[in-house]
């Protein structure tokens, strides 16, 4: 289950999963950004390659107007995640 | 009263029937019936009751009575005829009821009934105490009821009696019948949720284990339990005080908290101090449970304890005697809110095996009253021969059985032998599998299984995610280039050799070689040329140490290696 809410400072607070079962509702959701966002991976526990992929063509369409996301609070495991795709250079994270 | 005998060869024909019928007749219901149908017949009356006295309300109500259908009549003991026969415990022949001031005439304005002449006699069990009343009504031939009709209606009565005990003693005996079959089943159900005593394991395991359970009653107070992996064998031994129905609940209890907390907590003793908290807080303060708790290390045979007032184990060896196990005895299990267990260590040679029990062995009473006691627990295991774990329990099983002969079994006989052989692993395990539908919505049943599996094998959780990960790219392609391949898609998880092994098969599938055909993927391109293919499974070879495929008559299997530990 992957539940995104607005959080301080109008940030995107994404709680629990983030596999291809929840890809959908993800998408609609950042699909919907037209500035730069901070997304809040504190209470994410998992991210597979779908939901890289979202982030990956959000960031891209972002890019297109000077915009980005930025990504904090990730754990370590989705750190690697980053790391070894090479997204860390792509995008924000800590 | 005189003595003489009812003349009436009728009224002697009814008797004989009578007693035909309580030597066939089971039912009670069905028995009173035929009662008051031969009382009928043979005092002529037009109706007869039997009431039955109910104890604890002090009240008589119609059991069987003729001519009144469904409808009950309840009267207080001491309130009207049959009230009043209650009472005095004798019989009462009245002529003209509505002249008897004992008589009331509620019923019959209720009923529509006009009563006149009354015969009603106690019934009476075998002490003397009230069971009920017999009350016929109209004598039809004549205005009253004479004396052979009163000496008919005692023999009556008598009948009514001998059907009524009999009936009550029938219901007692199948009330313990019934006790009976749930104490069988409550043993069953005790013996499932243990082990079983007797362990297969391969010829290169690092131990040996076995375990033997005898309760006295059918549910008893005695517990073991173990379990292990490739580095560790979990293994306890307990007794509830008291026996019965109340110290089996506990006994339950204590087993599932000692297993629940042994598979998360990392000593013995850190396991008796939670089994504590938690049995303290859940039984009744009277309920205690001494029990003695072990971890030991399968790759160097460190033995980790923790003892709650239990027997001291005895540490064996082949050729050399018995000798009792260095250690602290502590306090038995739920006497206190809290207690903090001393953790305690030993080391086991290879060979050398531990050997546990409860009182119920050294406390086995002979006909003489002597004790088994320990000294002779000593001596039966001094000549361990084989010394394999079964072997030294029965020497012990034997020497008590001789001992004791025909002296009944007072406690639960428990005893749990563990031997450490020493090096290897246990391999062997079976595999977790599971086989899902091709569909995305299949994923959390295939992270479900993945998560059981390094539970059952104790693995750390943070292995989660990187076979979540493998799991979810595999299967999601599967299910993307392969949608209408036939049959489900299985995934194993193993361990072997101190590797994790995840496999996921299609048996419908082309010839894809994920190796060969994922497109290659360049980390370090700029973010405007990069793109999601071949990225999953690039982060799968990452996470994975190893990852293998193969096709053979269209079954794709797909097999990812990671090294722990």
């Amino acid at each position: 289950m992957l539940d995104i809410a607005v959080g301080a400072d109008d940030r995107l607070v994404f709680t629990g999963r983030f596999d291809a079962a929840q890809v959908e509702k993800a998408r609609h959701v950042l699909q919907a950004l037209s500035k730069g966002k901070t997304l809040d991976f504190a209470k994410l526990d998992y991210i597979s390659s779908a939901g890289l992929g979202i982030l990956l063509a959000t960031q891209q369409r972002l890019a297109l107007s000077g915009e980005k996301l930025r990504l904090i609070n990730a754990n370590s495991q989705i750190r690697d995640v980053f790391h070894f795709s090479g997204f860390d250079q792509l995008f924000e994270i800590q | 009263m005189s003595e003489t005998i009812p003349k009436n060869s009728r009224a002697l024909y009814a008797l004989l029937e009578l007693s035909k019928a309580l030597s066939s007749e089971v039912d009670l219901d069905d028995l009173l019936r035929v009662i008051v149908e031969k009382a009928s017949s043979v005092v002529d009356a037009e109706r007869t009751s039997i009431f039955v006295f109910d104890v604890l309300q002090n009240r008589l109500w119609t059991r069987v009575a003729q001519g009144l259908g469904n409808t009950k009549i309840e009267l207080a003991v001491g309130s009207g005829v049959a009230g009043d026969v209650a009472r005095t415990l004798a019989l009462s022949n009245i002529a003209d009821a509505y002249l008897d001031p004992r008589f009331n005439p509620e019923s019959d304005r209720r009923t529509g009934y006009r009563t006149r002449s009354i015969l009603s006699a106690p019934v009476l069990d075998s002490h003397g105490n009230l069971l009920g009343v017999i009350q016929s009504v109209n004598k039809t031939t004549t205005r009253t009821f004479d004396s052979e009709d009163e000496l008919l209606m005692l023999a009556l009565a008598s009948h009514t009696a001998v059907a009524m005990e009999r009936a009550r003693l029938v219901e007692v005996y199948l009330e313990n019948e019934r006790l009976e079959e749930s104490l069988k089943v409550a043993h069953h159900i005790q013996m499932r949720m243990l082990p079983s005593g007797t362990v297969t394991l391969p010829d290169n395991s690092p131990f040996d284990l076995h375990a033997s359970i005898r309760p006295a009653k059918q549910v008893g107070g005695d517990l073991y339990d173990f379990f292990w992996n490739d580095e560790r064998l979990y293994f306890c031994i307990g007794d509830v005080a008291g026996k019965g129905v109340g110290s089996a609940l506990v006994m339950a209890q204590t087993k599932t908290l000692f297993r629940a907390n042994a598979r998360f907590l990392g000593d013995p003793a850190a396991v008796m101090t939670a089994v504590n908290a938690r049995l303290y807080e859940e039984t009744d303060p009277t309920m205690f449970v001494t029990a003695f708790c072990g971890f030991l290390d399968l790759r160097n045979g460190r033995l980790l304890f923790s003892n709650a007032g239990h027997d001291r184990p005895l540490v064996l060896f082949s050729g050399k005697s018995p000798r009792i196990l260095e250690s602290k005895p502590g306090l038995a299990l739920g006497v206190l809110p809290q207690f903090t267990y001393l953790l305690q260590e030993a080391q086991l040679a290879r060979g050398e095996s531990l050997f546990l029990y409860t009182d119920g062995v050294t406390d086995a009473d002979n006909a003489d009253e002597e004790m088994f006691s320990l000294q002779r627990v000593f001596v039966a295991l001094e000549g361990s021969a084989t010394g394999s774990p079964a072997a030294a329990i029965a020497q012990v099983s034997e020497s008590m059985g001789r001992f004791v002969g025909a002296a009944p079994q007072v406690d639960d006989i428990t005893m749990l032998c563990v031997r450490y052989e020493g090096g290897g692993s246990v391999t062997g395990r079976p595999a977790m599998s599971g086989s899902f539908r091709r569909e995305i919505a299949a994923l959390p049943a295939i992270f479900q299984l993945a998560a059981d599996f390094l539970l059952r094998e104790e693995l750390d959780r943070s292995l989660g995610f990187p076979v979540d990960f493998a799991l979810e790219e595999i299967f999601t392609n599967m299910v993307k280039y392969n949608a209408t391949g036939t049959g489900e898609i299985a995934i194993d998880l193993k361990k072997r050799d101190g590797e994790l092994v995840v496999s996921v098969t299609d048996f419908d599938a082309p010839d894809f070689d994920i190796n060969r055909d994922a497109a290659a993927v360049d980390v370090d391109a700029p973010l405007e040329s990069r793109t999601p293919g071949g990225l999953g499974i690039h982060l799968v070879k990452k996470m994975m140490d190893r990852v293998e495929f193969h096709h053979q008559d269209r079954t794709s299997t797909i097999t990812m290696y990671k090294r722990i530990g």
